[in-house]
């Protein structure tokens, strides 16, 4: 199977999204006769060469972080660019992954209605969405934090390698908790929260001198 | 009240769009309102590279010295914005998400529960109502303005303020103006 897998984040090599592809390439690369070929849309001036080429793979997985509860700019105008394919017979199957750094999933279904109705529009078959929240700050974490997630996408990218669908199940574990129920939210009041403040919010505004300045409303 | 319109639409020429926004500008104003409008495609604006300098390094403004650091400041001291665009591929413009991104600045990145959700908290007391206007094209069908609709109140709820109506291009001129008068 060729498949194509399109990064969507502008943060590109250095991205979460790229640390969540990684894992699932390597799943899929382990049936005999699979290629992948990537492709990065922070690259502006190569989205006419992408949005070109979208026809040629088997199958397209399109991996993007969550900004403003949508898909980065940078995706929506790649998007613009396949309006020539809409509807055409033998269009490839599609997939998206949706990371979010809100922990729950709620943030995401919203974009993700957005993308089923797109492969509909496209008239490619429609693989899925896989939706991970609690994504940014990941680099931050001890590995053995971040290891249970790469696994699962491992095995995600393994399993579609050999049979061309992602497991419903681990789609379904990954995108918990849809929300917070009491408990985790008095935890992540509690723990959570005012850790992510001082090591990470609060640490990067020390370091660039600019933590006294961190509620100016210009 | 102040109204700022942002107009996503990426044809300067005379669109659909362009003409509904222009006679709303002038009814609008002649209601008493003080109306602004951004041509988005006039600026020169790129898009959020995801760097969080906007909350780190110059808290409250993007690192990135270019025209949009003027559609912030108008963006929070509007008592409504609305945002404007075409519909393609069953979404608005790229141009007007490539606003919508930028206004990260607005925010603070500290985290807080909003109805039981995580949303970042405001840097500002206030931000103002949000309007959104649609022309259809072709391939619109209704399910793509509620996808749409849908977004935009869940943008609304992360700057701490309300999607207060959705009107399209084929909803009469004074029909959006009563609705914008109503709030």
């Amino acid at each position: 199977m060729q498949l194509t897998v399109i990064n969507g984040s502008p943060r590109g090599e250095r991205s979460n999204t790229k640390m969540l592809l990684d894992p699932f390439i390597k799943g899929f690369l382990e049936t005999d006769g699979n290629h992948v070929e990537l492709m990065y849309l922070k690259q502006i001036g190569r989205q006419d060469e992408f949005a070109g080429r979208f026809i040629d793979a088997d199958a397209v997985f399109l991996a993007f972080p969550l900004y403003g509860d949508a898909t980065p700019s940078i995706v929506t105008s790649y998007i613009e660019r396949l309006a020539p394919h809409c509807s055409r017979d033998g269009n490839p199957a599609i997939g998206f992954l949706v990371q979010s750094g809100f922990p729950e999933a709620i943030h995401s279904i919203f974009v993700m209605r957005y993308l089923e109705k797109l492969a509909r529009r496209l008239n490619c078959q429609y693989l899925g969405t896989i939706i991970k929240g609690g994504v940014e700050g990941i680099k931050l974490k001890p590995r053995f934090m971040v290891s249970g997630l790469l696994k699962k996408m491992y095995r995600l990218g393994q399993g579609f390698g050999k049979t061309g669908k992602l497991n419903p199940r681990i789609l379904r574990r990954m995108a918990r908790p849809m929300t917070f129920n009491w408990i985790r939210r008095l935890f992540a009041r509690l723990v959570v929260m005012p850790l992510a403040r001082s090591y990470a919010w609060d640490k990067e505004l020390r370091k660039n001198g600019a933590y006294e300045n961190r509620f100016d409303a210009p | 009240m102040r109204i700022t319109i942002l107009d996503g639409d990426p044809e300067a020429l005379k669109s659909k769009l362009g003409q509904y926004v222009e006679q709303l500008q002038v009814q609008l104003a002649a209601r008493g309102h003080e109306v602004s409008c951004i041509h988005l495609r006039e600026l020169s604006f790129g898009h959020c590279t995801g760097c969080f300098g906007c909350w780190v390094k110059t808290p409250g403004e993007c690192v990135i010295d270019d025209d949009f650091r003027n559609v912030c400041r108008a963006f929070v001291n509007s008592d409504l914005v609305i945002a404007a665009s075409p519909i393609t591929m069953g979404f608005v413009s790229s141009l007007l998400r490539r606003a919508n991104e930028r206004l990260l600045p607005i925010l603070h990145p500290y985290i807080a529960f909003k109805n039981g959700e995580c949303h970042h908290i405001g840097r500002y007391e206030r931000y103002p109502k949000i309007g959104l206007i649609l022309a259809r094209d072709d391939q619109t069908d209704e399910e793509d303005i509620e996808i749409i609709e849908a977004i935009y109140r869940r943008n609304a709820i992360n700057v701490n303020t309300d999607l207060v109506f959705t009107a399209l291009t084929d909803d009469p001129v004074e029909e959006t103006c009563r609705a914008i008068d109503g709030h």
